[in-house]
């Protein structure tokens, strides 16, 4: 078992990205690495539930099976969550807000980082 | 020595990563480590697609890391559903599928992750 943080940086419908390093995460999870989740940037948006339906499957809900999944942590860049002027408690599910410095120790105890 | 796995997620069209990767994996085994696999998620598993026809004029980088990589006995795998988002339903000879799952159960054994 390894300690992965995995740093989510694209919002969920600019690209493919955010719902494959989603897939990842949970099978990163599942397959008994202890997996810490770092959404940064525009990333954040990922944790807004949608407004209105999109007509295409809205992967994001998904993250309620994080804590099913025994997913570690789900953190949260506080300076890219000011930036967009949201607070936690919109956010889809419980989150840790880190500032840099937390981020960076974060990342020196992972044994694996993978920016997705 | 340590025992590397390599995750590439770059378009390996549009970027010269591929010639990255194999200059990497060159310089690490000169070292005496050992490269388990080579993992291709995101747009990375366009390398699979047989059906690309390159210009004369441009370098092709996968069939050289093909060769490479099988004179080496380095696994080049691919994520299946990626490749089957994107309509790859056939893979170049040389390239194996596998799963998420299959990279989380693998990678636990690698003492180094990189990421391209």
């Amino acid at each position: 078992m390894a300690s992965f943080v995995l740093i989510l940086q694209h919002s969920a419908w600019s690209s493919a990205a955010a719902r494959e390093a989603q897939d990842l995460s949970l099978a990163l999870a599942a397959t008994d690495h202890q997996v810490t989740l770092l959404y940064r940037d525009a990333a954040v948006l990922q944790l807004l539930p949608l407004a209105q339906a999109l007509p295409l499957k809205d992967f994001t809900v998904a993250q309620k099976l994080f804590d099913l999944y025994d997913v570690d942590a789900v953190c949260v860049c506080q300076q890219s969550l000011a930036c967009f002027q949201l607070t936690t408690e919109q956010l889809r599910i419980p989150v840790e807000l880190l500032d840099s410095s937390a981020q960076s120790a974060l990342l020196h105890q992972a044994d694996f980082v993978l920016v997705l | 020595m340590a025992k590397f796995v390599l995750y590439i997620q770059s378009d390996c069209y549009a970027n010269p990563v591929l010639d990255d990767v194999q200059r990497f994996v060159t310089a690490a085994l000169a070292l005496g480590h050992q490269i388990d696999h080579l993992f291709f998620y995101h747009d990375a598993v366009q390398v699979i697609c047989p059906d690309i026809d390159l210009p004369s004029d441009e370098a092709d980088l996968v069939g050289r890391l093909l060769s490479f990589a099988a004179a080496q006995h380095i696994p080049l795998l691919y994520c299946a559903t990626a490749a089957e988002k994107r309509g790859f339903h056939r893979a170049r000879p040389g390239f194996v599928l596998a799963g998420l799952a299959e990279f989380g159960m693998r990678v636990a054994s690698a003492d180094k992750l990189v990421q391209f």
